[in-house]
């Protein structure tokens, strides 16, 4: 007779204890989202063919709350390579660190003077972007955030080294990819002066053949995306800096299917004797779903659709160049 | 409705329910809502679901292929219902499940619709064992049998 009521309590039970359990506090569960990030990134760096676990490395991504800049120099590190230096009086102070322990540093950098600048130099060679921008880009969108807001720490062979990739209001990026999406292009001074001869129509959106701010590059993407339906949200905004989000693209990456595409995107601008260097990053996730599915659901394009990732950034890249060279947007 | 009549009707039920979802999710995979890794790995939670009833259903209907006169007895209404309702439940809440996860509600990532798949089988899968099990001599396990 009572056999009914206690099936309904050992039914019961668990969900009434599991619901009264107490929710653990908020360190714990951001301690518990940087390890997952830090799993994340692990695994990237090993997909890309970067870095092996045979060499030997130990990954941490830790959030910054309530440390001071001077915390963040490691204790036992032989160097530590501050891809910013530590500049407390910047105006976006760091969030985020990501620690790369090697077991082995003599194993990765050949020499104690340039093996990272060398691997830099080789990298920016072969790719339009250093090696160093790489790693903090995809940390900071792994960690859904701007990259000015995350710093990398490596223990390095070499002592007392410092990475500084760009002159002056760009923030640093760290990192060396295998695999990446990025581009670069250059509008030069030729260009520039012409289209100032140039006539042209009222319906288009001259930029002058120069791009002036951070925030021309985000006005292009948001009339571009605007007629396919996605939205643009802007992370930073600079001088020679723009950093957005774009969400709700359908099949536009990767092409012939129906994906959901998010894509985060920095364009870094820089003045050489030629004209302007453009170099764009990209990133992206995709999720299946007849409605937009939530940021939770997305899976990381790398390394699967990496060569479509970097299709794409030369084709935008492209589009940006011929918006600022002839007005016209495509 | 004859005890026969009922076992008919149930068994081609879940048959027909069987192949419908595997359809569903393939067929949702088709318009979008599933990656192909995704749907493949619903397919493959769905299929063992349903894998041993099946199996016992299609055996029931070829043991009883030639039968042309009912003598079975006749079921009380309690019986029909419930051997009609707990089978329509399970499938309905599957069927639900997978169109929701299809259109992005109600699930965050794919790790939750796997889990509340499991749950649901958990949840449904003792009475839908004993039901069908009495309904087409599905043998269990012997050591389950009796307590001595």
């Amino acid at each position: 007779m009572f056999r009914p009521f206690t099936l309904v309590f050992l039914l019961a039970y668990p969900c009434v204890t599991a619901l009264a359990a107490e929710e653990p506090p908020s360190y714990i569960k951001r301690t518990r989202e940087y390890q997952e990030i830090a799993e994340q990134y692990s695994r990237w760096l090993t997909d890309s063919g970067m870095l092996s676990p045979a060499d030997g490395w130990e990954l941490k991504v830790q959030g910054l709350d309530g440390i001071s800049c001077t915390g963040l120099l490691p204790k036992d590190a032989v160097t530590a390579l501050y891809l910013d230096g530590i500049d407390c009086g910047r105006p976006f102070p760091p969030k985020y660190i990501l620690r790369l322990t090697f077991m082995h540093p003599e194993k990765i950098w050949h020499d104690a003077d340039d093996g990272w600048k060398r691997l830099n130099s080789s990298f920016k060679t072969a790719h339009g972007i250093t090696l160093d921008e790489r790693l903090l880009f995809k940390l900071s969108h792994m960690l859904q955030t701007r990259v000015g807001d995350v710093r990398i720490s490596m223990e390095t062979y070499c002592k007392s080294w410092q990475s500084q990739f760009i002159e002056d209001q760009v923030r640093q990026v760290s990192g060396e990819a295998c695999m990446m999406a990025g581009a670069s292009t250059l509008i030069t001074k030729e260009v520039s002066k012409s289209l100032k001869d140039t006539s042209i129509p009222s319906s288009s959106r001259p930029i002058n053949g120069i791009i002036s701010n951070g925030d021309e590059i985000i006005k292009f993407l948001e009339s571009k995306y605007k007629v396919e339906g996605a939205v643009v949200k802007k992370l930073s905004s600079e001088q020679n800096y723009a950093e957005v989000i774009i969400e709700g693209l359908r099949g536009k990456v990767i092409e012939q299917q129906k994906n959901w595409e998010r894509l985060q995107v920095s364009f870094i601008v820089s003045a050489n004797e030629k004209g302007q260097e453009v170099r764009l990053l990209l990133d992206g996730q995709y999720a299946a779903g007849l409605n937009q599915p939530p940021i939770s659901g997305y899976s990381d394009m790398e390394p699967t659709y990496s060569k479509a990732l970097q299709l794409y950034a030369a084709s935008l890249l492209a589009s940006l160049k011929d918006h600022v060279t002839t007005g016209v947007l495509k | 409705m004859t005890e026969n009549g009922v076992k008919t009707a149930v068994g081609i039920g879940v048959l027909l329910s069987y192949l419908a979802l595997i359809v569903l999710v393939i067929v949702l995979y088709a318009l979008g809502g599933f990656l192909f890794e995704e749907m493949t790995t619903t397919v493959a939670l769905v299929v063992p679901m349903f894998g041993v009833y099946c199996a016992a259903i299609i055996k029931y209907i070829i043991a009883n292929r030639s039968a042309t006169q009912d003598k079975s007895p006749i079921t009380t209404k309690a019986f029909i219902f419930i051997s009609l309702l707990l089978p329509s439940i399970f499938i309905g809440a599957l069927c639900s499940v997978i169109i929701l996860k299809a259109y992005s509600i109600a699930f965050s990532n794919f790790d939750q619709f796997k889990l509340t798949l499991g749950l649901l089988q958990t949840a449904f899968g003792v009475y839908m064992g004993l039901l069908l099990a009495e309904l087409f001599e599905i043998k269990q396990n012997p050591r389950k049998r009796g307590s001595t």
